[in-house]
This record gives structure tokens, C-alpha cells and sequence, in this order.
């Protein structure tokens, strides 16, 4: 198989030797060197402006593409340096006072992290790892964040389902008597919270079956969410 | 001067370009008509061949002489110009009204006819074998104008071979 491959090869490469190519007279082809010089005389600067033209359009392109690219990094950073501080202001949260903050509830502000937690407000530079834990003050609330204080707590799922202490039954207390609404303003983050003082039973005592103390509960309201804070 | 020297002026002076398309405007114009075997169409293609040539100077490399490097521009100007061709369906017409016999084809074999044939090849085959028999070509100088290895021309080159028989074997041609 091999060798007869060969011979056909052999044969091909014989037949393509064997052909004579009519050759073109010379005149012909200078006459056409003559038509093309002539014609290039007008092509020439065409063609070496546009290529001017195309290189200045590249460096643009190139420039253009730089830019983009630098404006699109430095908007990154912006979306993602907030997500880094956090993550850091949890860590050193967790590190120095021992408690698990969600990074949905840190604050960034001109690089400091703020969490409030236990209704202190604490503040956390990053740089030098610092702590400052501040309390809130108390301000005057108007009618209108009253009444949105009081409608969340009413509607909140957390006070229809409250539960005291774990392995209690969940008692609704969306419906009970509001003894009191107080404004908490915490100063470094300028976060307001409304607290919202109500009643509930506490559970029955284990020797009277029957008897429940009435107990007051305090619920820290986000109006800003529309949530509960705990 | 020497080539490259030529080449470097010949991007901004218009005269040093003229000196080039003087040197090697009779071989890029003889190795274009081998390929297309039509005098007007190779006269537009070796201009095209020149223009592209100017457009890309910046391209050429030192490794390879200023003719091979033309050739290359010029290899893919009839490329193109084929593939056009074939869109045009305007290729297949002219291969299908040639006239059949079943007279070997070493009986009053000429290019025309060979050409015919070679034409149907897969693009790089119909470079190769025309470079190689009918520009005299070997195939490190092949290699060089196609930017390839030897190897790779080499293997085009059988593979060509093989191709072209069998076409001719298709149409009834013993051997």
C-alpha cells in the first residue's frame, strides 16, 4: 500500500515536473509596473495618512480602553471597600468583646464601623483596632414616628409570636397595652431607634399552676427598616 | 541599500517604495498569475499585493527576505480573492464546464488544465504545490514565505499530491 502510494506520488511530482508554463513576456509585466506606478503616485499618500490616521485612532482606542478600565476599578473599590471594613469591624468585634455581629447590621462610615448591639453603640476604627462604646440620648419623638413605632411593634411578627425565655410558649403581645415610647438617638452614627415598652405574662410558677405575673417587655424598633431590633 | 534598509524608508518616501515595486513587482506578478492564470485579475491582485504591502510594512520581520514576505501578503490576496470567488459559486461553474476524456492525463498535459484541477485543492495545498513546481521553490523557502515549519509543508505537500490524483482519478483520468 505504502509503496504503491509512493508511486503514485512519484508519478504526480513527474507530470508537475513535465509541465512548461508559458511565460509571460517581459514587455507585459513592465507595462503593467508602469500602470501601477502610476497609479501609486496618487494611492501613496492615501495610503500612509490612513495609516497615520489608523495608528492615532488605535492610541485613542488604547487610551480610551485604559480609562475604562481605571474607572471601572476605582468604581469597584468603592462597592467593595464597605464589604471589606465590615469584615473587619466584625473580626475585631468578635475578637475584643467576644460577640458575633451580622455584617447587615455594621454601619460604615468615612472608614469606621458602628454596630449597635445591647443598645450601646460601638465604634470601631479599623486602623488602629480601636473600641469606643457609647450609650444612646434620649430625644423628643414626633407624633408621626410614634404612631410608625407603634403600627411595626402591632404588625411585627416578633410580637405575635413573643417568647420570653426558650421552651416557653410564644404569647402574642401585639395587642396589649403600650406603656410607653421613647426616642434613642446614638450619636455617632446618627441611628434612631424607638423603644416601645409594653406588658406580657411572665410563665407560670411550677407550685401555683395557675398564677402569672404581669411583666414588662421592651422592644427596640427600626423605623427606618420597619423592623425589630433586638 | 540594503533590503532592510529599503523597507524602512519605503513606509514615508515615496521613491524607495517605487524601488521595491521596480525590484520585485515581475516576481510577485508571475507567482500571482500561476495561481489564477488570468491576466487582469492578476494585474489587480498584484496591486492589491503592493497596497497591503505598504498598509503593513510594519509587519515585516528581518528573518525572511522582502520577496518572501511579498509572497506572503501575496499568498493571502488570492486566497482571498478565491474564497470570494467561491462565494460567488462562480469558481465551481468554471471547474464543472471543463471537458472530460479519459486520456491519461500525462497526453498533452498543460498548466491550464493542471491548474484547473489544483484550484479544487484545499487552499494551502494549492499554495504549496504551486510554489513548489512552478515558482522552483524548496520548502525551507516555502516554509519561510507561509510562516510554517518544514514539516507541515512537507506533509501539505504529500497531502496535495494525493489530493490532486485522486481528483483527476475522479474525472476519469488513469495513470
Amino acid at each position: 500500500m505504502w509503496r504503491e502510494d509512493n508511486k503514485d506520488i512519484e508519478k504526480m511530482e513527474k507530470i508537475l515536473k513535465s509541465i512548461h508554463i508559458e511565460d509571460i513576456p517581459s514587455e507585459e509585466i513592465e507595462k503593467y509596473k508602469s500602470e501601477f506606478k502610476a497609479h501609486l503616485n496618487e494611492k501613496f499618500e492615501k495610503v500612509t495618512s490612513q495609516k497615520g490616521r489608523i495608528r492615532v485612532f488605535k492610541m485613542n482606542f488604547a487610551y480610551g480602553i485604559v480609562a475604562v478600565v481605571l474607572i471601572l476599578f476605582a468604581f469597584s473599590f468603592v462597592y467593595t471597600r464597605p464589604y471589606f471594613v465590615k469584615l473587619a469591624v466584625a473580626k475585631v468585634i468578635e475578637n475584643k468583646l467576644g460577640y458575633k455581629v451580622s455584617l447587615k447590621d455594621i454601619i460604615v462610615n468615612d472608614g469606621v464601623g458602628i454596630v449597635i448591639y445591647n443598645l450601646d453603640e460601638i465604634t470601631v476604627d479599623i486602623l488602629n483596632k480601636s473600641i469606643e462604646t457609647n450609650s444612646p440620648i434620649q430625644y423628643e419623638l414626633s407624633n408621626e414616628e410614634k404612631e410608625k413605632a407603634v403600627e411595626i411593634f402591632r404588625n411585627s411578627r416578633e410580637a405575635k409570636n413573643f417568647v420570653l425565655n426558650p421552651g416557653t410558649p410564644p404569647q402574642d403581645v401585639s395587642k396589649n397595652d403600650i406603656l410607653s415610647v421613647k426616642g434613642l438617638l446614638f450619636p455617632k452614627s446618627n441611628k434612631k431607634l424607638i423603644e416601645v415598652i409594653t406588658t406580657a405574662y411572665s410563665a407560670p410558677e411550677e407550685s401555683t399552676q395557675y398564677h402569672r405575673n404581669v411583666i414588662y417587655v421592651k422592644f427596640l424598633i427600626d423605623i427606618d427598616r420597619g423592623t425589630i431590633q433586638y | 541599500m540594503d533590503e532592510h534598509e529599503l523597507i524602512k524608508k519605503a513606509i514615508k518616501d515615496r521613491e524607495a517604495f517605487g524601488k521595491i515595486v521596480d525590484i520585485y513587482y515581475k516576481d510577485v506578478f508571475k507567482y500571482i498569475y500561476r495561481r489564477t492564470l488570468d491576466k487582469e485579475i492578476t494585474k489587480d491582485l498584484t496591486q492589491e499585493t503592493f497596497l497591503n504591502a505598504l498598509k503593513y510594512f510594519h509587519t515585516y520581520r528581518e528573518e525572511s527576505s522582502i520577496l518572501f514576505w511579498l509572497f506572503g501578503i501575496a499568498t493571502n490576496v488570492v486566497n482571498l480573492h478565491y474564497r470570494k470567488e467561491i462565494d460567488e459559486r462562480k469558481f465551481f461553474e468554471r471547474y464543472e464546464t471543463h471537458s472530460k476524456n479519459n486520456d491519461s492525463p500525462d497526453d498533452n498535459i498543460d498548466f491550464k488544465f493542471i491548474h484547473r484541477y489544483i484550484t479544487t485543492l484545499p487552499e494551502m495545498e494549492q499554495v504549496v504545490l504551486t510554489l513548489f513546481f512552478f515558482e522552483n521553490r524548496t520548502f525551507q523557502d516555502i516554509a519561510l514565505i507561509l510562516n510554517r515549519s518544514v514539516n507541515s509543508i512537507r506533509k501539505t505537500y504529500y497531502r496535495g499530491l494525493k489530493n490532486l490524483k485522486r481528483k483527476l482519478e475522479n474525472d476519469g483520468y488513469k495513470f
